[in-house]
């Protein structure tokens, strides 16, 4: 019991470092001010909406922002904090004391996902503040004209939010998993941006290569192949979730959340396998 | 060593890919009811819409959560074809719109109007301008044929989707039969379609009132259906916003029916 403790707290204390660490980055603060500013701006680029959906226009500005700066984060900050270790010989001392790989490797993941954590809650409340303002005046706007008034669920969006977290997480571990075995930071950032992609693309490459006059064995392929990855497109609920009552069913989500919950620990499973006899 | 090393960091790999494969065989269960969903929801899952963003597709994936913005980008860029009367881009930059963006109603609206009326403007030109002085016309006939069953295609999907706006979509699609197809009988289908789903439009019981005594000559069937629906209006069924009842009844007056003083709706 106090093994296991003890594993935890050095895991935990890792995480700790690393969250403050990447905290510190301008990277960080930079993209935070970005994502929020891109969320923000939504409203504000509304003349671009061609007859859509005025809260959705916003709603889904304020997503496509969530997810591609977030994405960006979970890419690069992994390898940031991993090969800063690496590289300024910090790793060596840290593995030489009672520390295991894996809590290592666990820490440093844990400290980037809850790093993404705050990004995600910072992003989602400017989101929320934004949607909220504008339903506001919508809904006067639509007692006036006789109509009826927007719909906008808080909730939802909370909902939405830990499923972009899920999102991001699986991201972090894909590249926590290449970092495990990457020899550069380059290396690491380009090989997880395209498995980040292809990730993103599954569903849209299966529906492409497995139609019914595609060969046999491409589709064998494709659906061999496309299992190997985790599908992000599973977690593209917002508009549903926050602008539609009773848009999405709950099995749905929670099929989405399962998805990303399972994979994170094969992902971290895998990388701690790589990482175990690597030369540091 | 080095070769050594090499060996056990390809055996490693190909067993991490047996494990990805295995855990991916095993939990595609659990992600299963989500990407139904996507698929049912998405148009850009869908097979048959996937040729027409191909290209694009890898954008479209990447920024999921840009889609209304990007469809509204291409429904610009759709628009700078249709200035120019190219087809081919105009009609590209519209699907892809639609794909990315379904959920917006003047895509599918205009989309259909453009396909019906303007394209086929644009076919022929392109055609006689291709070396033919005048084309015949049973082919000028057959092509505006052939982009007016794309448009109504287009605007029944429309419908379907938006089942709010219908009246709108089965409005367009009354007025591309009547004007390009020149079946009556089919647009008036469509104007008591248009006059009978959710959010009608009143007026379009009018002109199917007016179709079917006018153009196929069945007064006596025109003026039972209307005056059926005028009552709904005096009932207080359909909600009369302004004078419809009194216009419906005074065009029943004109056709020679004296239609009597109801109880007025509360």
């Amino acid at each position: 019991m106090r093994m296991r403790c003890g594993c935890l707290s050095r895991a935990g204390w890792i995480a700790v470092n690393t969250f403050v660490e990447a905290a510190r980055q301008r990277f960080f603060a930079f993209l935070v001010l970005l994502g929020a500013g891109m969320a923000g701006a939504g409203v504000y680029l509304r003349a671009f909406d061609f007859g859509g959906s005025e809260l959705k226009f916003v709603a889904d500005f304020g997503f496509g922002g969530m997810f591609l700066f977030g994405a960006i984060l979970a890419v690069v900050l992994p390898a940031q904090v991993f090969f800063s270790e690496m590289d300024n010989r910090t790793a060596l001392p840290l593995l030489a004391r009672p520390v295991r790989r894996w809590e290592f490797l666990a820490g440093k993941f844990f400290g980037v996902w809850v790093l993404l954590g705050v990004f995600v809650v910072l992003l989602g409340c400017v989101l929320g503040v934004m949607l909220r303002l504008r339903a506001g005046e919508l809904a006067v706007a639509a007692v006036e004209t006789g109509r009826e008034a927007p719909f906008l669920s808080e909730w939802g969006l909370v909902v939405f939010c830990l499923l972009q977290w899920l999102r991001l997480g699986v991201v972090a571990a894909l590249g926590v998993v290449v970092c495990s075995f990457a020899r550069s930071f380059l290396y690491a950032v380009v090989v997880t941006a395209l498995a980040a992609l292809v990730c993103q693309l599954r569903g849209m490459g299966q529906v492409a290569f497995a139609r019914e006059d595609a060969a046999g064995w491409v589709r064998v392929l494709a659906g061999g192949a496309g299992r190997m990855v985790p599908d992000l497109q599973v977690f593209d609920l917002g508009v549903p979730l926050v602008l539609q009552p009773g848009g999405v069913a709950w099995e749905v989500v929670a099929s989405a959340a399962g998805h990303g919950a399972l994979y994170l620990p094969v992902l971290l499973g895998l990388g701690v396998w790589f990482f175990v006899d690597r030369e540091i | 060593m080095g070769v050594s090393l090499k060996s056990v960091f390809v055996c490693r790999a190909v067993v991490a890919g047996g494990v990805l494969v295995v855990a991916g065989w095993g939990l595609s269960w659990v992600g299963r009811p989500a990407g139904e969903w996507q698929g049912a929801h998405q148009p850009a899952f869908r097979a048959e819409s996937l040729e027409g963003v191909l290209g694009q597709g890898a954008l479209l994936g990447v920024f999921g959560g840009f889609r209304a913005i990007m469809a509204d980008f291409a429904w610009l860029r759709s628009y700078v074809s249709w200035e120019r009367c190219e087809r081919a881009g105009c009609e590209t930059f519209m699907r892809m719109a639609l794909t990315l963006d379904p959920g917006n109603a003047v895509f599918w609206l205009d989309g259909g109007y453009i396909t019906a009326f303007d394209m086929p403007h644009w076919e022929v030109r392109t055609r006689e301008a291709g070396g033919r002085l005048k084309l015949d016309a049973v082919v000028v006939r057959q092509i505006k044929g052939e982009y007016a069953r794309r448009g109504l295609a287009l605007l029944s999907t429309g419908a379907e989707r938006h089942p709010a706006r219908a009246a709108e979509f089965w409005e367009r699609c009354a007025m591309i039969c009547l004007n390009v197809l020149k079946e009556p009988e089919r647009a008036a289908e469509f104007y008591r379609r248009a006059a009978e789903c959710e959010n009608p439009k009143w007026y379009a019981s009018l002109a199917y009132a007016n179709l079917l005594a006018l153009e196929l000559g069945r007064k006596e069937e025109a003026r039972r259906w209307l005056e059926a629906y005028a009552e709904k209006f005096r009932r207080g069924e359909r909600r009369d916003t302004g004078r419809i009842r009194e216009l419906l009844d005074e065009v029943l007056r004109e056709w020679g029916t004296a239609t009597p003083p109801r109880t007025v709706r509360p």
